[in-house]
Parts: structure tokens; C-alpha cells; sequence
């Protein structure tokens, strides 16, 4: 066995392994600036999301937040609580719960927003425009290789 | 930015969970599967995961049938974990779809896209102040091939 046959066998799979690092560095970073607006940082994706979406069901939400639906569920009776969203029946389906920002929904988001670009910006400090782009562009490759 | 890295992320957990057991657990097998037979505080200190959330992890396989414990043979009162056979087969299957999940993932970059890809990865958690240390590889090979001499 090569050297490098070898150290494949030994490491887990390293792009994955790097993207989870990552991926587990950024939510650090934004479960500090959330909390200190009372939230966490998946709440914070939801809100995100409801602001680009308003008026999904919690299923819908759940999906696009990269949620289980029962965490979902679980988020919006939360975010209910704290008085960010408020869910109103669709008009023409009782049944269904369309969920939307209330304006502190929104203060929050805002807030958060502003630093949570700051983050992202440390983040991508040291590199040029040009390997912003290649970062983009190979995570968007994965992304659809997966999907596909 | 950060919204893709989330949707790629929960997209590879998403489909290490099909396949039975936790993230954290997969660590644990994963490491146990390169060397057999460590203490808790070892497979902590390798996996980077507290010893009380390592206990659990261990108590979880264990009672799923994966790992057993046994006392120490130089020192009676350590338990030591090892794989049982059902959790050498379960971390096999999941080493095979974690590293088909790996190639089909990288199959539209190509092997330099691939390896400037990691480098970028790297440079972004150095710009959050969290640098990611995988360059220097684990003293340990596979328990199966121990044998081999690793020169």
C-alpha cells in the first residue's frame, strides 16, 4: 500500500470533513450574535428565511431551513412565544398556518443581520474576489451533485 | 454564502443518518475501528467530543449492539471499548457511503478544483479565528491491517 493510499484509509473523508468544520465555525459565530438577541442560530436561518417567504406553513419553513419538520414545529411554537412571528389560517384552508414576522421579528433579523455580514466578512477577509467566486462556485458544484 | 455551506451540510448528515447511526456516533466507530480497545478519556481525547458526551455516545452503541466494554488487561478497574462484530459491519457500510457520498459530491470539480476547493474551506475558518487542523494525520492505521509495518 502507497503512503497515500494508506492516509486515505486512516482520514474520513476530507472535503466533507471540512465543509462540517466549517460549517460548525460559522454557527459558533452566529450562535453568539443570536443569543445575544435572545435567539439561536437555526431560529435565526427561520427568520431569515420567513423574511425572503412570508406567509409558509411550518412545514414549508422547516424545509427551507434545513430543519426536521418536528424541530420545525418546535421552532415556530418558540418564536410564536417570544412574539417574532405570529401564524394566521390561510384564507382559503383553515387548516393551514401561514406564518410571517411580527416587527420585532423583523428589529431582530435586522440587527443580527448587520453583524452576522460582519461575520461573513471576517470569514472571507483574507480572500481575493476571485477566490470568492471559486468558493462559490465549487460549493454550488457539490451542492448540485448531491441533488442530482 | 453561509446558506449554502448550512444546505450542504445538512444534506451530508441527512444521509449519514440513513444509515443508523448519529454523527457522533459514527466518530466514535470510525475511531474504534483504527484503534480497538481505548478508554473512555482516549476515544475522547481523539474524537474532540467531553468525556460525559463520549460516555453516552458509548452507552448509546452499546446498547445497540455495537461496541462492548471490558476491563483493562494492565488495569482492572478502566473499561476499555471495542467494536463488536455487528459494529464492524456498520461502520464498514458507512465508511463505503460516506466515501461514495465524498466522490459523488466532488464528481463535477476536478482534482485540482478539488484540492484549491480545500484550501479555500481552510482559509475561511482561519478568517473566523477557528483554523481547522486535519494536515497532520492520526498516529494510527487500521486495527485490521495492524500488522503491516507503516514505514
Amino acid at each position: 500500500m502507497t503512503p497515500a493510499e494508506e492516509t486515505h484509509l486512516i482520514l474520513p473523508p476530507r472535503t466533507t470533513y471540512l465543509v462540517k468544520q466549517l460549517e460548525l465555525a460559522i454557527r459558533a459565530g452566529m450562535d453568539v450574535i443570536a443569543g445575544e438577541y435572545g435567539v439561536t442560530s437555526l431560529q435565526y436561518t427561520a427568520l431569515s428565511v420567513l423574511a425572503r417567504h412570508p406567509g409558509l406553513s411550518a412545514a414549508q419553513m422547516a424545509h427551507r431551513s434545513f430543519v426536521s419538520p418536528q424541530a420545525g414545529n418546535e421552532m415556530v411554537r418558540i418564536l410564536e412565544r417570544k412574539g417574532l412571528i405570529t401564524r394566521t389560517p390561510d384564507a382559503y384552508n383553515r387548516h393551514i398556518k401561514r406564518i410571517s414576522l411580527t416587527p420585532a421579528g423583523r428589529t431582530v433579523l435586522s440587527r443580527c443581520d448587520v453583524l452576522i455580514d460582519q461575520l461573513e466578512a471576517r470569514m472571507l477577509d483574507a480572500l481575493p474576489p476571485a477566490d470568492v467566486e471559486a468558493l462559490r462556485t465549487a460549493l454550488r458544484a457539490c451542492v448540485r451533485s448531491l441533488a442530482g | 454564502m453561509r446558506h449554502v455551506v448550512r444546505a450542504f451540510s445538512a444534506k451530508l448528515s441527512g444521509q449519514l443518518a440513513e444509515h443508523g447511526v448519529s454523527e457522533a456516533e459514527y466518530v466514535s466507530l470510525f475511531a474504534l475501528r483504527r484503534i480497538p480497545n481505548m478508554s473512555n478519556a482516549d476515544l475522547s481525547r481523539w474524537t474532540g467530543v467531553s468525556p460525559q458526551g463520549t460516555n453516552e455516545v458509548l452507552k448509546s452503541l452499546i446498547a445497540s449492539g455495537m461496541v462492548e466494554r471490558h476491563p483493562a488487561a494492565d488495569h482492572g478497574r478502566i473499561l476499555e471499548a471495542c467494536l463488536t462484530e455487528r459494529g464492524e459491519e456498520v461502520i464498514a457500510a458507512c465508511e463505503d457511503a460516506a466515501n461514495a457520498l465524498e466522490a459523488e459530491m466532488c464528481s463535477g470539480l476536478r482534482p485540482h478544483e478539488v484540492a484549491v476547493f480545500w484550501d479555500l474551506l481552510r482559509r475561511c475558518a482561519e478568517g473566523l479565528g477557528a483554523p481547522i487542523n486535519d494536515q497532520g494525520s492520526p498516529p494510527v492505521r487500521l486495527a485490521r491491517s495492524s500488522s503491516r509495518s507503516r514505514v
